[in-house]
């Protein structure tokens, strides 16, 4: 499923940031009214799991045509962690 | 009996180890030297509070290495070790009454209610000064209880199994002569440690005077990844769920780690049989060693898939000194190879009972073996084919079924989690109908498809009649889909169950 159309490239933050949590709410079917702040822990997402989790990543990566470094992603825990890995990815900074 | 025990095993692979880290988590290190001081000192703290053989201690310990550490220092002695392995208060306050612990050691995660730790002693493990120098522990017997594991299920059908200091040096030392796991072993533990096949791995690598890399994080394939290669990792322990995500989103990330490993484990069920030849392929210089066993008698068979992959999708041979038999559930006779029937096992793994339960036991234990609720067949060479639980086949118009082997079948049709189960035939026809349940957020499944495609696939009877998906399969602890509760859910019309 595409998201935005989006490209690395016009991946501004504010757009990102809604993509990421669109992906993330689709994954766990999250109801439309629960908030996902960037200090949100991705634990305390409902229905949260590895399995999930995985999922979130590769959608990421096909919105965005770009490859997450995994090692990174081990250490993450809010949703703003994960969303600088992803800016960071998508400038063109990573992985190495 | 056998005379071996554990607190033997742990001092001799402690004493080996000496000023080497025995654990790591995080930035955090404890040399095995430390250990056998923590030991030591755990042992005067107890006597001081009256602790005396036989008085059971409460474990509630969130980071993994406090708690190995603890675990580690009380089976040195003669109290009963009591891992209060879950979070919520009132699952902790339903084992803390069943289990009568004298003394809690526990960090903030203690949850339970104070009318319950009342009189119980909770101690911090922060208050504990386990670094002072003190005697050793008088040494345990053979059959000194030492540990008290809850089987998985749900807060009141949890039953607590008596493990004896024989039974878990005897698994201890099938682990180690059957894998020769050794001093040089680092192993990543991505099981719970506090259940009975993440410790039985702490325990066995403590033993073997090696390195546990544990995490106080959940387990995800990229936090396995990841210690993997930061603390360059040369064996792994997961349940077969872990072993899956990785081989199936991380198949080149796995591969490059996958080369430096020699032991691997694999708990809890057997992996899927392609992909047991994949992990195979992705470590192929490991030892991968998968178990059949339960709390009450763990690592009854032990297989290396990748030495004896001419075996592969059985589970294994019994240890030395033990035996696995397989009878007629109705006379209890024993049926030769290749005959379906109850699996039944024994030897010292074997624990001595369940914890204030005489009668559950009675009901468990028949001549010197164990029922083990299982069905399953043995073959000529005496390895053993597991089939199913008991109380999961299904009759369905009379032919009895096992779920798993409709599992197996399906695989190729599904590439999420699912599972089958049995379930009341709502038009009264075959008794039970094979279900099955898929792990889907939205219900995208289609259904009228894929029972095509499960029909060009399975015999008539094993199609299932009807498909259901729910966000989450219901699973225990340590990743073991339960069936039962399923049933439950499907036949109850739960709001958690939608048709297909």
């Amino acid at each position: 499923m595409r998201y935005s159309g989006a490209r690395a490239s016009e991946a501004g933050g504010q757009h990102l940031r809604g993509t990421l949590q669109h992906i993330i709410r689709d994954t766990f079917a999250l109801p439309a009214d629960l908030t996902l702040e960037d200090e949100t822990a991705l634990a305390a997402i409902p229905g949260w799991d590895s399995v999930g989790w995985v999922k979130v990543i590769h959608a990421v990566e096909t919105e965005f045509a770009v490859e997450l470094p995994l090692d990174e992603l081990a250490d993450v825990e809010t949703l703003g962690d994960f969303l600088s890995i992803v800016e960071r990815a998508a400038d063109g900074d990573g992985p190495t | 009996m056998s005379e071996a025990t554990l607190a033997v095993r742990l001092v001799q692979g402690m004493t080996r180890g000496g000023g080497k880290t025995a654990i790591i988590r995080g930035e955090r290190r404890l040399s095995h030297d430390t250990l056998l001081t923590a030991g030591n000192a755990l042992d005067r703290h107890l006597r001081r509070l009256g602790v005396v053989p036989g008085d059971r201690v409460g474990l509630r310990l969130s980071d993994p290495a406090d708690f190995v550490m603890a675990a580690a220092a009380l089976l040195r002695g003669r109290a009963i070790a009591v891992p209060i392995d879950r979070p919520t208060p009132e699952e902790q306050a339903f084992l803390i009454a069943d289990a009568d612990p004298h003394v809690i050691i526990h960090d903030d995660s203690l949850s339970a209610p104070a009318d319950v730790l009342a009189g119980r002693r909770p101690i911090p493990l922060a208050e504990l000064d386990l670094a002072q120098e003190a005697p050793e522990p008088e040494p345990p017997r053979p059959d000194d209880p030492a540990l008290l594991l809850y089987t998985s299920g749900t807060m009141g059908r949890r039953k607590g199994v008596v493990c004896s200091q024989a039974n878990l040096a005897a698994t201890t030392d099938y682990i180690l002569a059957f894998s020769g796991l050794d001093d040089e072993a680092v192993e990543y533990v991505g099981a719970m440690v506090d259940h009975a096949f993440g410790f039985g791995r702490c325990r066995s690598v403590l033993a073997a005077g090696g390195t546990l890399v544990l995490d106080d994080r959940p387990f995800t394939p990229l936090r396995a990844l990841a210690l993997l290669r930061r603390q360059n990792c040369n064996a792994m322990a997961s349940v077969s769920a872990g072993y899956v995500m990785l081989l199936r989103h991380f198949p080149d990330a796995f591969a490059e780690r996958g080369k430096h490993l020699r032991w691997l484990e694999i708990g809890s069920m057997p992996l899927p049989a392609d992909l047991m030849a994949e992990l195979c392929e992705t470590c192929p210089h490991a030892l991968v060693m998968m178990n059949y066993g339960m709390t009450e008698a763990q690592r009854s068979t032990l297989i290396d898939i990748g030495r004896e992959s001419g075996k592969r999708g059985s589970v294994g041979r019994a240890a030395p000194g033990t035996a696995v038999r397989i009878v007629d559930e109705q006379t209890g006779a024993c049926l030769p190879p290749y005959t379906p029937g109850a699996i039944e096992v024994s030897g010292p793994h074997v624990v001595p009972g369940y914890w204030r339960n005489e009668e559950a036991w009675r009901a468990r234990f028949r001549d010197g073996w164990f029922r083990t609720d299982d069905v399953g067949q043995l073959d000529a060479e005496g390895y053993l084919w597991f089939i199913g639980r008991r109380d999961e086949m299904m009759n369905v118009g009379g032919e009895k079924l096992s779920p798993v082997d409709i599992e197996e079948r399906l695989r190729p049709l599904l590439d999420r989690p699912y599972c089958v189960c049995a379930a009341g035939d709502p038009q009264g026809v075959y008794g039970d109908i094979p279900v099955l349940c898929i792990e889907e957020a939205s219900a995208e499944t289609d259904w009228p498809a894929l029972r095509a495609a499960a029909t060009r696939l399975l015999p008539p009877s094993w199609v299932p009649k009807a498909a259901v998906t729910l966000r989450a399969l219901p699973r225990t602890a340590t990743g073991k889909v339960q069936r039962k509760h399923l049933r439950r859910l499907i036949e109850d019309d739960d709001p958690a169950i939608r048709r297909l």
